[in-house]
């Protein structure tokens, strides 16, 4: 699915936290999102989930115009990991199995046994699935974040830092996994050089307006 | 048979109890003591101007009066709630006064339609003092769960940002703060159900008591508010909840910050 933001400028208050940002991304695409810190990297991925609502401009997913009505669908074409993902309260595996009790996920079929694949492949020991989330170090919210992500079957991908708390042999396995689907338009934010790699292109909020693909 | 009546001097006099609350503040130089003298002249005024008007209404007893005077009670209230749950009146006063309105009739109506078996709603010794202590209970749950409730969700925004990322509608995104502040707010008057008789005898118990019935007859009154006392909280709480959610979220579903004074 094809990202197209165009002339997007978000203020906080007065001061312009970035300004006319433009890009196109095609489906299937891997983009990096760059800039100093401050720059907007995180905000940016907000606003294409409609988490940040922009001073001006258009973000176009699919064939579909971001707006207060279509938010609701358009969310669920997205999948987000944040950085250090807060997943609440209460047992792992009643958290990753939530997503599937909304409405618009009512398509999606549980797969309790792609859980298990999910956290062999991501070297997570499945008892931890019984522990409080709060019991959990940030390099296992990391990851139970990803498999959520990747569980919900979304066409487009928003990290960011996602591999921040993974060590390099783990960081390597997701990654791999991540670009296994190579219909999958992902659009992250990091400074790892695993993910780097993986990048067909950056979009550098430092030098923005007019930028782009 | 009536209450025993205390007069001017002898609750003149029982202000003198005071001075041992005050000696240990002052001991301990707690720095309440303006707050404290404040608060008790305040409730003295207070009370005093309730009582000089409630002898009036219950004098003349008509049903819009009664009616009148409950509707005032829920608008006092209703800024209560929103003044100690730090929310902003304009944006959420009128959502929580419907929770109020309906929170409140639905137990008063059972109260005195079902239990004091059809005896006049709007006539004033029901309707005031069961409407009172059940808009009171009200008061103090709501101010913990309404605040409880908004405070959650935006303290917890990244996790609240995650679920509607994950394709949560709103009310399915705010479903855990929503049972956090129904738990919060209703475990005072869980509590009190629990330990009513063992720890302490509450107001009602008592007045009917002091008003010369026999304590079985009591009880069976304080059993009766427990219930309509909790069946109001309940359902002031969830109302004033989702009926507020509708002026506290934009079309997004992100939380307005202009609801928090």
């Amino acid at each position: 699915m094809n990202i197209k933001v165009d002339n997007l400028t978000v203020c906080y208050g007065q001061a312009a936290l970035f300004a006319n940002v433009r890009f196109d991304v095609q489906t299937g695409q891997k983009i990096c999102i760059a800039g100093q810190s401050g720059s907007g990297k995180s905000t940016l991925l907000k606003a294409l989930m409609g988490l940040v609502v922009p001073t001006q401009g258009d973000i176009t997913i699919g064939a579909e115009s971001l707006t207060e009505k279509s938010v609701w669908h358009l969310r669920s074409k997205i999948a987000y990991v944040a950085q250090e993902p807060d997943l609440g309260e209460g047992p792992v595996i009643d958290r990753i199995r939530r997503p599937f009790g909304y409405h618009a996920n009512a398509h999606l079929e549980w797969d309790r046994r792609a859980v298990s694949d999910y956290c062999c492949q991501f070297r997570l020991d499945e008892k931890m699935l019984d522990k409080d989330i709060s019991d959990l170090s940030g390099g296992e919210k990391q990851r139970i974040a990803i498999t959520i992500a990747l569980l919900l079957r979304r066409p487009i991908l928003l990290l960011d830092e996602p591999f921040s708390a993974l060590d390099k042999e783990i960081k390597a396995i997701v990654k791999k996994e991540l670009i296994s689907d190579l219909s999958r338009t992902i659009l992250f934010v990091s400074h790892e050089s695993t993910l780097l790699e993986i990048a067909d292109d950056t979009i550098d909020l430092n030098f923005t307006t007019g930028a782009g693909q | 048979m009536n209450a025993e009546p205390i007069h001017f001097w002898n609750l003149s006099a029982g202000y003198g109890l005071l001075v041992l609350p005050f000696a240990i503040l002052l001991w301990t130089k707690t720095p309440v003591l303006g707050k404290i003298t404040v608060s008790i002249v305040r409730m003295t005024i207070q009370l005093l101007f309730v009582g000089l008007y409630l002898q009036v209404v219950f004098k003349l007893n008509n049903p819009w009066l009664n009616g009148l005077w409950v509707l005032v009670m829920i608008v006092v209230a209703d800024v209560s709630i929103l003044h100690g749950a730090g929310l902003s009146f304009r944006q959420l006063a009128l959502p929580l006064l419907i929770a109020l309105l309906v929170g409140l009739t639905i137990p008063l109506v059972y109260f005195v339609g079902v239990i004091l078996h059809g005896s006049d709603l709007l006539e004033a010794r029901f309707v005031i003092p069961i409407g009172g202590m059940i808009l009171g209970n009200c008061l103090r749950a709501n101010i913990i769960g309404v605040r409880k409730y908004y405070q959650s969700i935006r303290q917890g925004q990244k996790a609240f940002f995650q679920q509607l990322a994950e394709g949560a509608t709103l009310a399915e995104a705010t479903r855990p703060c929503l049972r956090l502040a129904l738990q919060e707010a209703l475990a005072p008057t869980i509590a009190m159900m629990a330990t009513v008789g063992l720890v302490s005898l509450p107001g009602m118990m008592t007045g009917v008591i002091l008003g010369g019935s026999d304590p079985s007859v009591a009880v069976m009154y304080q059993i009766a508010i427990m219930i309509a006392i909790f069946t109001g909280t309940s359902i002031t709480i969830l109302l004033a909840i989702v009926l507020s959610r509708k002026a506290a979220f934009d079309s997004y579903g992100l939380l307005k910050r202009r609801i928090f004074r």
